[in-house]
């Protein structure tokens, strides 16, 4: 192995840990999201009523570990999905770096 | 004779009572609501090892029918289309709809027939809590489920004419069922869902006809 490889493996490495972090920090989540569940303003009609809040499903993304499915590109974001593309890279470059002998 | 005649009476009186709990309102006599607002709102609520599933759906229709001074007389169905679940992730939602899981397909709807009421308190004039035992079917087949409910009545006001004319009556319903008794699969997107699951029912009706 020599400099330059060294260096492919060691981005490499630091970019797929790099994913791992941003998914802890985005709430550790299992699958990606597009959507999440929020409760609705409850009216004081509402409170007289006695009913519960309302939840909905709203537009927002959640950085997941897995994609839940491939109906969607954003759903496709997750760290095993850019760990897969990192991997993929780095082991072109690596093999790019070959040196021939 | 007298002291057996009151006593008799006051018996009587008990008996009716605790029979014949109901809303102590203006209102009087037999009322339909009709449970057709999108704002209506079922919720499935399940764990799995990995992550919570929430599913919900604003498309509950029905109704009910009671006698105002009596709960005990209600009656009533209502049914969510099953393909109308959410879970917020679109290939969950196929999975839910598909023949293992709910069948949308072979069984368009989720149902709940009332069947009786029990354990009545008043918990103000227009509100009772009681518990309601009724058949749900889900997956084409139907089991006894025991649901608490709470009702609250309200008599039409410039306040409640803002939401839809008539009468309003607010139900708040919660109970559980298992997966297994409705020989539904507990595997979604390769998640191993728990086998109880809670559904709870927020929906507000209206008499006006």
């Amino acid at each position: 192995m020599n400099k330059k490889q060294k260096q492919v493996i060691t981005i490499g490495i630091i970019l797929i840990a790099a994913t791992f972090i941003i998914w802890l920090l985005a709430g550790g989540d299992f699958f990606t999201k597009t959507q999440i569940l929020v409760e609705k303003e409850v009216t004081e009609l509402d409170q007289m009523l006695g009913v519960t809040p309302q939840k909905e499903y709203q537009d927002s993304f959640v950085f997941g570990l897995v994609p839940p499915g491939l109906v969607y590109t954003a759903e496709m974001i997750s760290v095993a999905t850019l760990s897969g593309v990192i991997l993929l890279i780095s082991g072109l470059f690596y093999f790019k770096y070959k040196t021939k002998t | 004779m007298k002291k057996i005649l009151k006593t008799s009476f006051v018996a009587l009186a008990a008996i009716t009572i605790s029979f014949a709990q109901g809303f102590k309102i203006e209102t009087t006599g037999e009322q339909t609501f009709n449970f057709e607002d999108k704002r209506n709102q079922a919720t499935f609520f399940s764990t799995t090892p990995l992550e919570d599933v929430t599913g919900i759906s604003n498309a509950i229709s029905g109704k009910v029918t009671f006698d105002v001074s009596d709960i005990n007389t209600l009656t009533g169905t209502i049914s969510i289309p099953v393909a109308s679940l959410d879970t917020g992730i679109e290939l969950r939602n196929e999975h839910l709809a598909s023949p293992n899981w709910m069948d949308a397909e072979g069984y368009p709807d989720i149902i709940f027939k009332i069947k009786g009421v029990s354990d009545v308190k008043v918990e103000a004039d227009n509100k009772l809590s009681a518990k309601v035992t009724g058949d749900f079917t889900a997956h084409g087949v139907t089991k006894e489920v025991l649901a608490d409910v709470t009702m609250t009545y309200l008599v039409e006001s410039e306040q409640t004419k803002k939401r839809a004319p008539g009468d309003l009556l607010g139900v708040q319903a919660s109970f559980n069922v298992n997966l297994s008794d409705y020989d539904i699969e507990n595997m979604l997107i390769g998640q191993k869902v728990a086998e109880e699951v809670k559904i709870d029912i927020g929906m507000v009706g209206s008499n006006a006809k």
